[in-house]
């Protein structure tokens, strides 16, 4: 079985992949070997930022106005996928995090704060984004550092916890309580730059250990009274929580896109594992059930690419449209990403559970998967913000909004317009509007009845005390726009959801996903999806929809 | 608020006056004056990825090896019960700990269901007496689980002893353990009949015969010891024989129905653990002005992990009572335990750390214990070692058809009302030892535990799941090839199975009054839940 191979060249993939080299040899400083030492010593590669630099890496954060070379964000997400596939580690401290941090400035910034900070990204340098409270997680307006007037400028105290790159960046956007009142109008972004970052009155907090991801650099920062410049504010004071949840819809895109990576690698791997390892006389590739957690986990992952890929591409395409499709992947995609990766985990048995070889990288790849799902946003948070954005497709005589097209074909989609971002969505879903019209699986039959369930519970259930009832429909929901993406690359053609068994059994798959119930695929589907994993494997191609050719 | 009863609830319960109180009391008392089982020490200890050498040493001289033995032989008088406990005990306060030190009962479980009577009384003095650690050699290099396909060899001296050579790798405590149990090919015609155990005590060997292999880097349980031994020309006593030659697969397997459902016990106090640090966590968390608890999807997560501690509880209970009472069914209950009990335990496991969030990522340190996050990593070789998941699954869908026919026959006798079940918990409660000798390699008589969900218009969850019981035990009648159970399908029928067996546990504990009919409706309808979770025909269902 044999695919083309996508001819459309995305800039500083094929660049990132020849500075990574060949992920299975022994002596290459970037192979899963070096890395998996260097990550069990708690660090990068050594030598592994600066190449990627080389490769061009920061220069993809940034986009093509502001000095770098970003233009849709599904291109950005397949360049930081390629570093995913090497080392999570890297990719979300030399990637993701830098771009959380640009979000906000390319957002909120000025023309001057825009050009500096895109400049520093583009050479290389680590941005951190500091909005993170231990106390207060996911409750963003009870975040605590405070931020008080002092002449022309600022003075901030309070502390930032467990943030990546924090002891170790060009800047760092910080939010900050503006006014003692509680409510969304009572913080503002601070840019620190070098000078202030120097300040003795900014330490940065003693390192912070955790069980994966273990070469990001996790620290934070306890700002004692320092001094920041008036022009340190990004945007308007006290629409920071407006801001934020404008460039979230960007990072709820990157981040789990980006990690899908992950399970690209663990995938690989292993397929090379089981087809070496002899079990009751065959090799334990032969037996059905390992055939069902392998194809399995690749249609997880052709449909997770999927979600991603049209959320991606309605960043620039329908960018008002964003909030709730953003929302929705951040909710789903880590969900199917570590059932996938704990799946083949269990597959791969003692071999997962041992720390040499290939077992030490699936064991590393297993638990840098986990703060997917609750870093950043947790699943509920998404799911929560979800629930008015349904509530308002909900209406019976709610608009049917146009779905363009571009959304799911391989057309370049444009640069993304950040000043076109909403806060609050207009309604209609551009994905689950798709599937609600599709009889498949009983897609049209799932979408009417969430509706009607939303309609029934009201308003009082869309807020942070929601019942569990209400986040149950609004995963479903999830689902239903990732079954609306898939079907509109499957009609789009050119990626293998265009092939009547995988189209079939990817709805049938979020179908269960929606209920969160597991079956096996049908034979068919499996022995099909099989043999154009193994096929992909053996020709060192990537696993997502568009074979790239990889040597991770 | 149903969380908070629940985290008061959910605390080990150890019984008056038992081994596992008088550990749990000791190891409570060393922790509060800053000995090595202190909070503190088994972080750094984890850190270093040290063996928990001085924790053993206490646990020896606190009598803990008599957990080990059976009570017959002069071990705990609660026997596998107290065994449980023990295990139960000392995982709650590290996982590491639990595997290390009790891989002894393992090692020597073989002598306890094939061994002679000698051959049982030294190996019970050796433990007990000079706190001897026993270790269990199956598996050698590349060959996953296939026992039958091990390689190393034992050849028969004209005098009788035995000459032993080949490798066992991954084992638990090779490298500690004086005494070895190993499955060797004593003949050369292939398949399980040229197989026996022999029991290997490294003070019969000289130091050439026995060569310790380095200790495996593992990803958890990172202080054990995961080592390896090979053995070249190692002479053995004529005794050395576990049971007849040519039994060696036979004994392993019922061995392992005996072990499989004690390490039940690691998912239990994994389960308990994280349920009581994250429910505390959530009842002190402010969080949009309310307290992360009382949110309804914190309290769903919470009260979902109590409900899903009462089904493994009440399983590894009825298993218990089994392994007394029903021995000759335990090759289906212990498979169905050690498949369900690691698989429910580790969905509330992920569910849980999702509430927990950053903090349960995090190791030790000003934030953290690191308690959550090492707990969580070591969890998952529970459903690894001891037989894998998939193993326990494929050793049940072979016993669908005898299991499915045994319950229809029961059930056509007339609705049981459990009485005749009630010495299952009977057994447990007097701590009835378990009848290693009963053990058989398959159940003729299936599991009669099910037939406490024989009613479908009963009402609640109970009524469901005996409705769910009956689909997947006719989906299994109708498993007729080897390849039709050696596809997913029927692998998922046994997955419905393990929810519906530990289900059944707790509705006939609800009978006899172990639990309160509230508290056993809501492990009900997870059950219940969980099981329509996993649906017969995808088509359909989706």
């Amino acid at each position: 079985m044999t695919e083309l191979v996508d001819a459309r060249p995305v800039d500083g993939l094929a660049a990132v992949e020849a500075v990574l080299g060949d992920a299975t040899d022994l002596g290459n400083p970037f192979g899963h070997a070096a890395i998996g030492t260097h990550d069990d010593a708690g660090r990068l590669a050594p030598g592994l930022p600066q190449a990627l630099t080389v490769a061009g890496l920061g220069a993809a954060l940034v986009p093509e106005a502001h000095g770098g070379r970003l233009r849709g964000l599904d291109g950005l997400v397949r360049v930081l996928r390629a570093v995913d596939r090497r080392d999570p580690a890297a990719a979300l401290a030399l990637g993701v995090t830098p771009f959380m941090a640009w979000a906000n400035v390319w957002v909120a910034g000025d023309a001057g704060q825009r050009d500096a900070v895109g400049r520093l990204l583009a050479a290389g340098e680590r941005a951190a984004c500091a909005y993170h409270e231990l106390d207060h997680g996911n409750d963003l307006t009870a975040n605590a550092l405070t931020a008080r007037p002092d002449g022309d400028g600022w003075v901030l105290t309070g502390r930032k916890e467990v943030i990546s790159n924090a002891d170790f960046c060009a800047a760092a956007v910080v939010f900050a309580r503006t006014e003692a009142r509680p409510g969304p109008r009572s913080h503002s972004l601070f840019l620190l730059d070098a000078a202030v970052l120097g300040d003795p009155r900014a330490r940065t907090l003693p390192r912070y250990r955790t069980a994966g991801m273990r070469g990001v650099r996790l620290t934070g920062l306890d700002l004692d009274g320092c001094p920041v410049p008036g022009d340190a504010v990004l945007g308007t004071p006290g629409r920071a929580t407006e801001t934020a949840l404008r460039c979230f819809q960007l990072s709820r895109v990157v981040l789990p896109g980006a990690t899908l990576g992950l399970l690209d690698t663990m995938l690989r791997l292993a397929v090379t594992a089981l087809r070496g390892r002899s079990l009751y006389g065959g090799t334990a590739l032969d037996l059905p059930a390992t055939r069902e957690v392998l194809a399995a986990a690749f249609l997880d992952l052709l449909v997770a690419d999927a979600h991603v890929r049209a959320v991606a591409r309605a960043a620039s395409a329908a960018p008002e449209h964003l909030g709730p499709l953003a929302s929705g992947v951040k909710a789903l995609v880590p969900e199917i990403l570590v059932g996938a990766v704990d799946r083949l985990g269990l597959l791969l048995g003692s071999q997962f559970f041992l720390r040499d070889g290939t077992g030490a990288t699936v064991q590393k790849l297993v638990r840098d998967a986990r703060p997917t799902s609750f870093g950043h946003a947790s699943q509920v948070t998404c799911l929560v913000s979800l629930l008015p954005h349904l509530l308002r497709c909900a209406r019976p005589d709610g608009p049917a909004p146009t779905v363009p097209a571009v959304l799911f074909d391989a057309t370049d989609v444009g640069p993304v317009d950040v000043s076109r971002l909403r806060v609050a969505a207009p309604a209609g879903d551009l994905l689950a509007a798709r599937a609600a019209g599709e009889p498949a699986a009983g897609w049209d039959a799932r979408v009417a009845a969430l509706a009607a369930d939303v309609r029934a519970r009201g308003l009082a259930d869309t807020r942070v005390d929601a019942s569990a009832a209400a986040l149950d429909a609004a995963h479903a929901w999830t689902c239903a726009q990732a079954a609306g993406a898939c079907l509109g690359l499957s009609d789009a053609g050119r990626t293998p959801l265009a092939d009547p068994l995988v189209r079939a059994a990817a709805l049938t798959r979020l179908a269960l996903q929606a209920r969160r119930h597991e079956a096996p695929l049908t034979r068919a589907a499996r022995e099909h999806l099989l043999d154009l994993l193994l096929a992909r494997v053996e020709g060192r191609l990537t696993l997502d929809l568009d074979p790239d050719p990889t040597l991770a | 608020m149903t969380a908070v009863t629940a985290v008061t609830e959910m605390t080990a319960a150890t019984r008056p006056g038992s081994l596992a109180e008088s550990l749990a009391d000791r190891i409570a008392a060393d922790a509060a004056t800053g000995g090595p089982f202190g909070p503190d020490a088994t972080a750094a200890r984890d850190e270093a990825e040290r063996f928990p050498d001085d924790e053993v040493r206490l646990l020896d001289a606190w009598g803990g090896p008599a957990a080990f033995v059976p009570a017959r032989l002069g071990g705990a008088p609660g026997d596998v019960h107290d065994l449980f406990d023990v295990v139960r005990v000392l995982a709650e306060h590290d996982l590491t700990l639990a595997v290390g030190y009790c891989k002894t009962y393992l090692g020597a479980a073989p002598v306890w269901v094939a061994g002679g009577p000698e051959q049982q009384a030294q190996v019970a003095r050796l433990v007990m007496v000079e706190h001897a650690v026993a270790s269990w050699g199956l598996t050698e290099p590349g060959r996953g689980s296939d026992l039958a396909a091990g390689t190393t060899r034992a050849r028969r001296r004209p005098d009788g002893a035995w000459v032993l050579d080949g490798t066992k790798w991954p084992v638990n405590n090779a490298s500690r353990g004086r005494l070895l149990t190993v499955l060797a090919r004593t003949a050369d015609r292939p398949g399980p009949a040229g197989t026996s155990v022999l029991l290997v005590d490294g003070a019969d060997i000289g130091p050439g015969g026995r060569t310790p292999l380095p200790k495996a880097r593992t990803h958890g349980i990172r202080g054990a010891d995961i080592s390896g031994v090979r053995f070249s020309e190692a002479v053995l006593p004529a005794g050395a024989l576990v049971g007849q030659e040519g039994t060696g697969l036979r004994t392993t397997l019922l061995a392992l129905q005996f072990t499989r459902m004690v390490t039940a016990a690691l998912s239990v106090a994994a389960l308990t653990s994280a349920h009581r640090v994250v429910g505390e966590f959530a009842h002190a968390r402010e969080l949009h002005g309310t307290r992360l608890a009382r949110l309804p999807h914190a309290a769903r997560v919470l009260a979902d992990a109590a409900a899903a501690l009462d089904l493994v509880v009440s399983g590894c209970r009825t298993a218990l009572g089994t392994s007394a009472t029903r021995p000759a069914e335990l090759s289906v209950v212990s498979a169905l335990v050690k498949a369900g009990v690691p698989t429910l335990a580790q969905r509330h496991l992920t569910a849980l750390a999702q509430l927990y969030g950053a903090r349960g990522y995090l190791a030790p340190g000003p934030v953290s214990d690191g308690r959550f996050a090492r707990l969580e990593r070591d969890h998952r070789i529970v459903a690894i070692f001891d037989g894998s998941t998939a193993v326990n699954r494929a050793g049940v869908v072979a016993q669908l058809p005898v299991v499915a026919a045994r319950h229809a026959a029961r059930h056509a006798a007339g609705p049981a009302a459990g009485g005749d079940l009630l010495d299952l918990l009977a057994a447990a409660r007097d701590r009835r030892p378990a009848d290693y000798g009963g053990a058989t390699l398959l159940s003729r008589d299936g599991c009669t535990l099910l037939g406490v969900l024989t009613d479908p218009s009963a009402p609640g969850a109970a009524g469901v799941l005996a409705g769910a019981l009956s689909a997947t035990l006719e989906a299994g009648r109708a498993l007729r090839t080897v390849a039709d159970r050696q596809e997913p399908a029927a692998v998922q029928l046994v997955a419905r199975l393990e929810l519906l067996y530990l289900a059944a546990a707790v509705e006939l504990r609800r009978r006899a009054g172990e639990l309160a009919d509230d508290r056993a409706e809501r492990a009900l309808s997870l059950a219940a839940r969980q099981v329509q979770a996993l649906p017969l025909d995808a088509e359909v269902a989706a």
